[in-house]
């Protein structure tokens, strides 16, 4: 373990130490080292070079059953000032014996990925990026592009003296974009990805050059025809907006709240047989994921939903002690299974819906319904894309969308933090503005 | 402070700015009356930017004292050198603006209150609600505070130091409906710290009576009707249809990426009753959420009319967009933690009240619906947007019928403003309000209710 390293753990064994000394019955904290490199730009010139360093301390005190928490950049006064709100919020909480540290096996500490930027590769694949759009998609403009490097070394300890610690470096790519001619233009979309390695070219990072390729092809929208219900086909990026969703009506906090339509649900259909949910929280697998949570328990992959059927919660370590069930979350990093259809082959097995690219909608309430703007989307029908759309709404219940199901494309979509495949589904209300 | 940023600042070669800064938060949650969250958080640190050959350096580190300006500044600097060497673009020197200064301090002047404090108001609230509302199926109270402090010093002068204290209380509300669970949530508090807002609990329970009525509605409430409807929204729905439909397509940056409000200044572009603007300080009236006097480019902010008695007047700019469009920095460039670079963002942004009455803009509507409370909003260039909400009643005749389940309305941002045909009277800052580009950044929004068209999402 190299000097940092261990600095880094020495760092959350002593505030855990010093809570402790201070009148904890017991303590965890994380140290956070972070170093960044972002290189900024748009379709037409480099803007900035930016390098941050982060180090924090996030401090959780437990004491009679009551849990209070400080997070501190700094040393000295700033660490001791942290320990003593931590105690004196704790102090001031009621009891809940739920509150407690975890226990859990130590694992070896891991290091994912690289330890240090290749700036000049960064700006070069900046410099390409610029070039090659405007090579290849010469109507796309972006305003807000960035190519970035972060390397994250998280350092756990707690006073039962349980430690882990995980060196993550990735390198990710962020770009928001539309397209723009004859004085038109379309609407803003997005895309992200994250990797171990330097991308090769950025224009391969998630589906970007796909969704450049449809900003191109959507300056001439128009509203859907009417009202109607129909298909959606969801391409991944509006599927990980919709997973959001189910993962909170899945999660411990829904079920503590006594909210989640699927609180019984567990060993049910909820979705359609070709679909299924898995977590894979890992930093193993995403660049995005984590080797061990918040209370210094391993992470583990879970099979959520399995072939449409329930097979478990998201539940943390608080949530499992308060309704005693068994922890299952880790980070939520979702992984969807392919199917067997290709994209084109669900669009033309389509009559009458949208293709929907990326979902603009009020946040789904408890009861799932949703409704919302399709955006950078088009619309389908006797099995082709006909047109762009603008002014259309969908609208529908989130359970009835999953156990409508009707193919999942073997295509897929990899961010770094989730691995998405296209789905179509019936049964969505449609509407253009007529 | 500022004597040691001016200092060191003004050893830099060319452009730089160099900041400190300090944001402090606690937030305490409450759900099914367990506390789940009960943090405090304290992040400083000292950052730097400069400008060279065309392109920005920034640098910045967990650190406050001179060792940690010094590194900032210098890597700010090579970080600018390296990226300019690469692009190889023309330099050109950042537009001059008179320099920002002055100290523009709002944290509390009162004692200060301990954690328990927090906790015991939480705890009453909690007890009170379940007392009022009987039959809930959960209770969330969230109560989240932060004072941001910058101090900034620049190579062209500026010398200026502020604290911004913001203090909300989310009341959140489940009860079972027909065919499941509704939810509904009121935020209440505002500018100032925790000390300053000694009526929150009485606040709250004001509020009680009329949120747990709409969610009692709200749960033997029906799905809209999808389609174009005649809708009155209330204030809330006007200051995020303020700041998202019309404010972002109107920053500097979105108008040079193609934004629908690029190359229309003098243009009508919304009904002569309306009049939206960006505005630095607190706000005409005093009454925003957030404070901001200068901004992190060192530039004094001053109001910006957007919109006036109906025709686009204005663009929102930092110095480099500003550059871009030969226009003059308006003091919008912000930056929300010591680690983040300052872009173009909104300040406190609103529609200006005008002289009818809600029951006027009600009694109007022959069928559509009077839309309350607002959840997300969002976007875009095309000034296409869509709010999430939350609470709303059909209008039938002019009077209000029964409540909608959650729903989504959407437009184009421009269309909608032609189609007002009645500005209230009666103007509302939000109480919260949080914009999300790049990095989130606190902000202020807020308008009257106005009359207008639009669509609502519905089965």
């Amino acid at each position: 373990m190299d000097e940092s390293a261990s600095a880094g753990l020495e760092a959350a064994r002593g505030v855990a130490r010093q809570a402790c000394a201070a009148g904890a019955d017991a303590a965890q904290a994380v140290h956070v080292r972070e170093t960044q490199v972002e290189v900024c730009f748009d379709m037409k010139r480099l803007t900035l070079l930016r390098t941050t360093e982060h180090d924090t301390i996030s401090l959780d005190v437990f004491k009679g059953g009551r849990k209070g928490a400080a997070t501190i950049a700094g040393r000295g006064d700033a660490l001791a000032a942290g320990v003593a709100e931590a105690l004196a919020a704790a102090a001031a909480a009621p009891s809940d014996p739920a509150h407690a540290l975890a226990e859990a096996p130590a694992l070896a500490p891991r290091v994912h990925g690289p330890a240090a930027a290749d700036r000049d590769a960064m700006i070069g694949r900046a410099l390409a990026h610029i070039a090659g759009v405007a090579r290849e998609f010469p109507a796309v403009v972006s305003r807000e592009s960035y190519h970035r490097f972060l390397c994250s070394r998280r350092s756990f300890a707690n006073s039962a003296g349980l430690t882990q610690q995980e060196t993550c470096g990735r390198y990710g790519f962020f770009t928001m974009f539309s397209a723009r001619r004859d004085g038109r233009s379309t609407s803003l979309n997005y895309a992200g990805a994250t990797a171990y390695r330097l991308f090769d070219d950025l224009m391969e990072a998630g589906a970007l050059r796909r969704l450049y390729g449809e900003a191109e092809r959507s300056l001439d929208p128009r509203p859907a025809p009417g009202k109607f219900v129909g298909d959606v086909v969801i391409a991944p990026g509006a599927l990980g907006d919709f997973l959001w969703s189910l993962a909170g009506a899945l999660g411990g906090y829904a079920l503590m709240s006594g909210t989640s339509p699927y609180k019984d649900s567990k060993g049910a259909r909820v979705a359609s047989p070709l679909f299924s949910l898995l977590n894979r929280p890992t930093a193993a697998a995403f660049p995005e994921g984590r080797g061990f949570d918040a209370y210094g328990v391993p992470t583990r992959d879970l099979d959520v939903i399995r072939d449409g059927v329930l097979q478990d919660f998201l539940v943390d370590h608080y949530v499992a002690r308060k309704l005693g069930l068994a922890q299952t979350a880790g980070v939520q990093n979702f992984v969807v299974p392919p199917g067997a259809a290709s994209e084109a082959e669900i669009v033309a097995g389509t009559e009458r819906g949208i293709l929907l690219t990326r979902f603009s909608g009020g946040s789904p309430g408890a009861s799932l319904d949703f409704s919302g703007i399709a955006k950078n989307s088009f619309y389908v029908e006797d099995g082709r894309i006909r047109h762009p759309l603008s002014e259309t709404m969908i609208s529908g219940n989130l359970r009835d969308l999953l156990l409508a199901i009707r193919a999942v494309s073997r295509e897929t979509v990899d961010t770094g933090s989730a691995r998405l495949p296209t789905i179509a589904a019936g049964g969505v209300t449609i509407h253009g503005r007529g | 402070m500022l004597d040691r940023l001016e200092r060191i600042a003004g050893a830099a070669g060319g452009y730089a700015e160099l900041r400190l800064h300090r944001n402090t938060s606690r937030v305490v949650v409450m759900r099914q009356s367990a506390v789940i969250e009960n943090r405090s958080t304290s992040l400083a640190g000292a950052s730097a930017r400069c400008h060279a050959l065309g392109t920005f350096g920034f640098a910045s580190v967990p650190g406050e004292d001179d060792a940690a300006l010094a590194h900032v500044l210098g890597e700010a600097r090579a970080n600018a050198d390296a990226l300019g060497r690469h692009a190889a673009y023309t330099d050109r020197p950042l537009p001059k603006t008179a320099p920002g200064t002055g100290v523009y301090d709002y944290r509390t002047r009162r004692a200060r209150l301990p954690a328990s404090a927090r906790l015991d108001l939480l705890k009453s609230l909690d007890a009170r609600i379940r007392a009022a509302c009987p039959g809930l199926l959960n209770v969330d109270l969230t109560l989240q505070e932060l004072t941001i402090e910058k101090a900034l010093a620049t190579t062209e002068g500026a010398r200026t130091f502020s604290a911004s204290p913001r203090t909300v209380l989310i009341v959140r509300l489940d009860m079972q409906g027909t065919d499941g669970p509704v939810t509904l949530y009121d935020v209440l508090g505002g500018f100032g710290e925790f000390e300053d807002h000694d009526a929150l609990l009485a606040r709250a329970e004001a509020a009680l009576g009329g949120l747990c009525e709409d969610l009692r509605r709200k749960a033997e409430g029906v799905f809209p009707a999808a389609g174009f409807h005649d809708v009155v929204l209330d204030s809330d729905l006007a200051g995020i249809l303020a700041h998202e439909a019309i404010g972002h397509t109107c920053e500097a940056d979105l108008v040079l990426a193609g934004s629908v409000a690029g190359g229309r200044i003098g243009q009508r572009v919304a009904s002569e009753k309306i009049t939206l603007t960006d505005q630095a300080g607190r706000g005409f009236d005093g009454g925003s959420t957030i404070a901001i006097h200068v901004d992190d480019e060192g530039t004094p902010c001053r109001d910006v009319a957007i919109i006036e008695r109906g025709v686009l007047k204005g663009y929102l700019n930092n110095k480099a967009m500003a550059q871009e469009l030969e226009a003059e920095p308006t003091g919008n460039a912000r930056a929300f933690t010591f680690a983040d670079e300052p872009i173009v963002r909104m300040r406190s942004t609103c529609i200006m009240p005008g002289a009818d009455t809600l029951a006027d803009m009600i009694g109007a509507v022959e069928r559509g619906y009077y839309l309350k409370r607002s959840s997300n909003g969002q976007a875009d260039l095309t000034s296409e947007f869509m709010f999430g909400v939350v609470c709303g009643y059909e209008i039938v005749n002019g009077r209000l019928g029964r409540a909608i389940r959650d729903t989504t309305i959407s437009g184009v941002a421009f269309d909608v403003l032609q189609a007002v045909t009645h500005v209230g009277d009666t103007m509302k800052w939000s109480n919260g309000g949080f914009c999300g580009k790049k990095t989130l950044i606190p902000v202020g929004m807020g308008g009257p209710a106005i009359k207008t068209k639009l669509n609502v999402g519905g089965r």
